[in-house]
């Protein structure tokens, strides 16, 4: 085993791109992808992540377990109105170090709903109105939630038109849309594949907002302070953090055709492969995701 | 004379105290529950604060569903729709990675009634901090996302992305609640959408961006006027 530091950075520059891609639900500009554990093989050469969900033992039973398995296998089974998949695959865990995905009660305290996703601890929040709801129900709710851990943003259009599962709910907690659509999975792989592009940010209405005069002293705030991070300091929400992994095995393409997986960082011999195809590895620590 | 003024300052301010240490130690209870500091929790983000001495940190808000309705006979057959203006605020931790301020209104006319409110038991979860007084009947608390808390001598921030700024004491608001009136305690399950600011001379505005069936009908159905809406309502009854 070995860890391995790595700089992740998404880019803060403001890029103005006329998309011609729908833009509901929206998506964040700024909310990274899912954290995922390991990686498997997809269709067509592509490669999937698959992001643990670890959901919390003392609500993880009848209804409510059943009803979060729909909706790991309802996104897992989604498709793009190309006919594209998903990039993510959603897999139970019994570890929480390596969720990407957590579900807990408590969403009574949700503000306004029944349901609510906390960004910084990657948690959907299920009050009891929502768990004791049907199978379908609750994979509805838990789905919408989903849609945020992946980037997505509530429907902008509120209305009972089921054109997007990040539409709202109606009655005790139903959701309009009782799985996720064509537009959904096509927004979560523009939030994939062409972020910069997404029209929401997740912060308030001023993102870079400077701490009050005296506050914060002279050092740097952003993330890995003199280590590389980006901007200055003054504090103000930012899209650089330093993430730690650890990987424990490496796929690769062999010389003479199909592919290789060496567990336990044993790397592959040069010799052998002809390109590192990539790194199963998981996020062990990171610092100054959010705004400072 | 003096005595008696001694001792009243003496009281006021051993109740100014008391209710510190409780709105403290309530904020601290939250955190603590949580044992070791979880990455992206308040009590990581103070620790990180603490460790930089930096005095202030903003959190991402919480990704909150809202309800929705196919319209105005809808939104006032599930809520109660009340003109209400705020008269004061405060907010708490919620839970490990967030913030609610509890926002007390004075109710200045209830306009209508629910007929057939869903959810019941969404309103017996909400349960008002001991702490924040309320008149059931001339008074309402209703929570929003987000706040603005103390932890460990850190100001924590969360801004909730609709409803942050806004129900200040100068403005008055047309209201769709989801409203337990015995407890004078409500939600705003619609969120932003629920929320009409009016100006003094009647007119409605919505608060959120972009079309909705609410929105529209409010345009339509009652020029976005109090009086229009008023009228509107009483015919349905």
């Amino acid at each position: 085993m070995k860890s391995v530091l790595h700089l992740i950075f998404a880019t803060t520059m403001a890029v103005c791109v006329v998309s011609a891609q729908t833009q509901d639900p929206p998506c964040y500009s700024d909310r990274p992808a899912p954290a995922y554990y390991r990686t498997e093989a997809g269709p067509n050469g592509s490669t999937i992540r698959v992001v643990g969900v670890y959901v919390d033992p003392a609500i993880d039973t009848g209804n409510f377990a059943a009803g979060v398995t729909a909706a790991m296998n309802n996104w897992n089974g989604a498709h793009a109105p190309d006919g594209t998949d998903l990039p993510y695959r959603y897999e139970r865990v019994s570890d929480p170090a390596q969720a990407g995905l957590r579900i807990e009660g408590g969403g009574e305290n949700c503000a306004y709903g029944c349901a609510c996703y906390y960004p910084g601890t990657h948690t959907i929040a299920a009050a009891a109105t929502v768990r004791d709801n049907t199978i379908d129900e609750i994979a509805a709710t838990i789905a919408h939630e989903m849609g945020h851990n992946m980037g997505l943003v509530n429907s902008g259009n509120l209305t009972t038109n089921p054109t997007s599962v990040m539409q709202g709910y109606t009655g005790d907690c139903i959701q309009v849309t009782n799985a996720p659509q064509p537009n959904d999975v096509a927004q979560v792989n523009r939030h994939d594949t062409q972020r910069a592009t997404c029209t929401q940010t997740q912060t308030a209405t001023s993102p870079d907002e400077p701490l009050p005069a005296g506050d914060g002293g002279g050092g740097s705030l952003e993330p890995g302070g003199g280590g590389g991070g980006g901007g200055g300091g003054g504090g103000y929400c930012t899209t650089w953090w330093w993430v730690w992994y650890s990987c424990d095995c490496e796929n690769a393409q062999l010389r003479g055709g199909g592919y290789i997986q060496s567990v336990g960082y044993a790397r592959v011999p040069a010799a052998r492969r002809t390109r590192t195809r990539e790194y199963c590895c998981h996020e062990t620590n990171r610092e100054y995701a959010g705004c400072w | 004379m003096k005595r008696k003024l001694a001792a009243i300052t003496a009281l006021v301010f051993v109740l100014a105290a008391a209710a510190w240490a409780t709105e403290r130690a309530r904020n601290q209870n939250v955190l603590r529950a949580q044992g070791e500091e979880k990455r992206g929790t308040i009590a990581w983000y103070v620790k990180k604060a603490k460790e930089k001495g930096v005095r202030r940190v903003v959190l991402l808000p919480a990704e909150e569903n809202f309800a929705i309705v196919s319209g105005l006979d809808d939104a006032a057959s599930q809520f109660t729709v009340v003109l209400a203006r705020p008269v004061g605020k405060k907010s708490y931790v919620a839970t490990e990675a967030s913030l609610v301020t509890w926002n007390r209104f004075r109710v200045l006319e209830v306009l209508s009634t629910p007929t057939a409110a869903p959810c019941a038991t969404c309103l017996a979860d909400l349960v008002a901090p001991p702490d924040v007084p309320v008149t059931p009947g001339e008074e309402i608390l209703v929570p929003t996302g987000g706040g603005t808390v103390v932890v460990d001598g850190v100001t924590v921030v969360a801004k909730d992305k609709h409803l942050g700024e806004h129900f200040l004491p100068s403005q008055q608001y047309l209201l769709f609640l989801a409203l337990d009136p015995a407890r004078g305690v409500g939600k705003l399950r619609m969120g932003p959408y629920g929320v009409f600011p009016v100006d003094d001379n009647g007119d409605i505005r919505p608060l959120a961006q972009g079309d909705a069936p609410l929105k529209h009908d409010l345009e339509a159905q009652s020029g976005n006027s109090l009086a229009g809406l008023k009228a509107r309502l009483r015919g349905r009854r």
